[in-house]
């Protein structure tokens, strides 16, 4: 009984108490913890008997624990996990364990988001070959960027960078904390603008945005524009780039620790387009935000024509997987990951090669892809090239391939209205982790939360995203939250 | 060759007559008719709506083995949809038993689509309040610890 009293009001009320007994000696402090977080699920199960025979409709509350925290409330995105922590005690305390104790289970899941006719849709699923493969889009799309259209997201380290469709604008939203910064731009965004986000040593985010600049009239050549906004000093920056290199507009890159990769090719060398071009070097390039600079061309695992496509994905938090489409998607699928990359070095092995000539017509336009290495298959995100749209046939869909293998179309979402296939860009386990457990550490110093919960083992990377979290200095935003750092620095 | 039927008996004591095959998705029906064969199986827990609607289910889950050729069988797409539509037409009570029905005969493909059901009722809802409405939750925070939790969700990007 008193221990019972002792659970409800220490661990349910997100550990009020906690600081209280231990913050002395920490190792008590997570022997504590750990106990607590056990006995949770035990004594709420003791609580709910009493109530089980009261009602003789079923109600939530009637529900089993196991139901409500394992297949329910894990079911829900993680836009609304702030709104189910808020709900009430049990919810809080359901959704803090289940996301602590699955640290294990988080990393074969991935999350993430997704573009689809302007809208933005959070992802969850699971890469299985033969067991449950299971897409869970949300079926409502996010309304946090509501009455705007998005048509591009990019992810780094928790935060999303959206493009809205009509360019006027661009939103850095943290999906966690339900906050979004508006970005005015420098000169007028354009259509043909390519964005991404990074962030650099001292994790100070940034966005980059590349484009052409046509100015016949005058140089005779366009001229490649590279600009920065640092989030934190608020303010555009242009730099001093001479590059000979072409990035595709809607080419998304891959965030690796801040910085981003792209696919690129050599720049069509300036002509009245009497020579046709055929033939171009391709290569990868990584622009690294704490130069502030793109660094030297890396090589690819094979040569793509101009009539062939690339993409791009992160594996984890330090590989890239490319894909390479022969001849588009009738031909074969080459999927290859990285053993080693550094902004001026990378090395690669053979990941996946998917002959589709049987399945032609499958594939349309891959958008993006995600691989599982454990699995050996691959999850490529496809719809429609055309861009007349077409009414009868316009499905955005997943499909899985493996090695000899290819995987049942899931069907995404109808989409009458777009023609661009989906953009998948995926979140790490170990930050969805790190948005569940920054109010842990918000009560000790990271040194010691890395000692306190060994078992969750707690990557470099996601306190680098705890930091960035702490950080009151990353992005604060603006005027209009004034008292907001000093609450900050005064942890209860 | 006629296929064997099993009885299920509702907690209103209404009998339903269901091919082996149906019933058998039920882990716990599939245990019960192995150990007691020829008996009619009683659900005392079990509304007639809720167990009609847990046939209803079955049914169209059902993978059929036998008797080549059967091209009606539902490709997973549409099974998908049909899910999707089955819980749809369901009021939150219902979906409730419902859920509790799978949970307790346990088929788990049931359990997940119904459960998926329930998440997206709370991932509609706009804030906490909503969902306390949609479900009859009660508040049990008190004002600081709301204010805790508020400020939780308000570090900055």
């Amino acid at each position: 009984m008193l221990h019972a009293e002792f659970v409800s009001t220490s661990s349910l009320s997100m550990g009020k108490s906690r600081s209280k007994p231990a913050s002395k000696d920490s190792k008590n402090l997570g022997k504590e913890e750990s106990k607590e977080c056990l006995k949770t699920r035990a004594n709420l199960k003791k609580r709910k008997k009493h109530v089980l025979n009261v009602g003789r409709v079923t109600r939530f509350s009637d529900l089993p624990l196991d139901l409500v925290g394992d297949k329910i409330l894990s079911k829900v995105p993680i836009t609304s996990l702030g709104a189910v922590r808020s709900t009430c005690k049990l919810w809080n305390a359901l959704s803090r364990e289940w996301i602590l104790s699955n640290a294990a289970e988080l990393k074969r899941e991935v999350l993430g988001f997704m573009t689809m006719d302007y809208k933005i849709y959070s992802l969850r699923f699971h890469l299985h070959k033969d067991k449950y493969r299971g897409v869970y889009q949300s079926r409502k799309h996010i309304d946090i960027l509501n009455q705007v259209e998005i048509s591009k997201v990019f992810h780094c380290h928790g935060l999303l960078l959206c493009v809205l469709k009509d360019n006027s604008r661009l939103a850095v939203w943290n999906p966690y904390l339900v906050q979004t910064r508006w970005i005015e731009p420098r000169s007028k965004f354009h259509k043909c603008d390519m964005y991404a986000l990074g962030y650099d040593k001292k994790l100070k985010h940034k966005i980059l945005r590349c484009f052409y600049d046509y100015d016949f009239m005058i140089s005779k050549k366009h001229s490649f524009m590279v600009e920065i906004y640092d989030l934190r000093s608020h303010s555009w920056k242009v730099l001093d780039v001479t590059s000979d290199l072409a990035i595709e507009y809607d080419a998304i890159g891959a965030s690796l620790k801040g910085n981003t990769y792209f696919f690129a090719q050599e720049e069509i060398p300036p002509g009245d387009g009497s020579i046709v071009v055929s033939d171009l070097e391709d290569f990868l390039i990584c622009f690294d935000f704490t130069n502030e600079r793109f660094e030297q061309r890396l090589p690819l695992p094979f040569h793509s024509s101009l009539q062939e496509a690339v993409t791009l994905s992160c594996v984890g938090e330090d590989q890239i997987a490319v894909l390479y489409e022969r001849l588009y998607t009738i031909g074969t699928l080459e999927f290859w990951v990285t053993t080693k990359i550094e902004p001026n070095e990378v090395s690669w092995s053979k990941f996946l090669k998917v002959d589709m000539t049987p399945h032609d017509g499958y594939l349309s336009h891959v958008g993006s892809f995600i691989i599982d290495e454990e699995e050996k298959v691959a999850m490529v995100f496809d719809g429609d090239r055309d861009d007349q749209p077409s009414k009868t046939r316009r499905y955005h869909r997943a499909m899985t391939v493996g090695d000899g293998y290819c995987g049942l179309y899931v069907g995404l979402r109808k989409c009458p209205t777009e023609s661009r296939p989906p953009l998948a860009t995926l979140i790490q386990a170990s930050i969805i982790l790190a948005w569940t457990v920054h109010d842990v550490i918000a009560e000790c110093t990271l040194n010691k939360f890395q000692y306190l919960r060994p078992e969750l083992n707690i990557p470099s990377l996601l306190l680098t995203t705890c930091l960035l979290f702490m950080s009151r200095e990353v992005i604060t935003t603006g005027d209009d939250m004034p008292e907001r750092s000093s609450q900050l620095s005064h942890p209860r | 060759m006629s296929k064997k039927m099993i009885v299920l008996k509702s907690s209103e004591g209404v009998s339903f007559v269901v091919e082996e095959a149906v019933a058998r998705q039920s882990k716990i029906i599939s245990f019960l008719v192995e150990e007691f064969p020829d008996r009619e199986l009683p659900l005392t827990n079990m509304t007639s709506e809720i167990l009609r609607k847990t046939i209803e289910y079955c049914k169209k889950h059902v993978v059929e083995d036998d008797g080549g050729g059967d091209s009606s069988s539902s490709s997973s797409g549409d099974l998908k949809e049909w899910d999707v539509k089955f819980v749809a037409e369901i009021d939150q009570p219902r979906l409730m038993d419902l859920l509790m029905a799978a949970n307790y005969l346990d088929i788990p493909s049931l359990l997940d689509v119904t459960c998926q059901k329930v998440a997206d009722t709370i991932a509609a809802c706009n804030d906490e309040k909503e969902i306390r409405a949609t479900f009859n939750i009660e508040n049990d925070f008190t004002e600081e610890e709301v204010e805790a939790i508020r400020m939780e969700n308000q570090y900055p990007i």
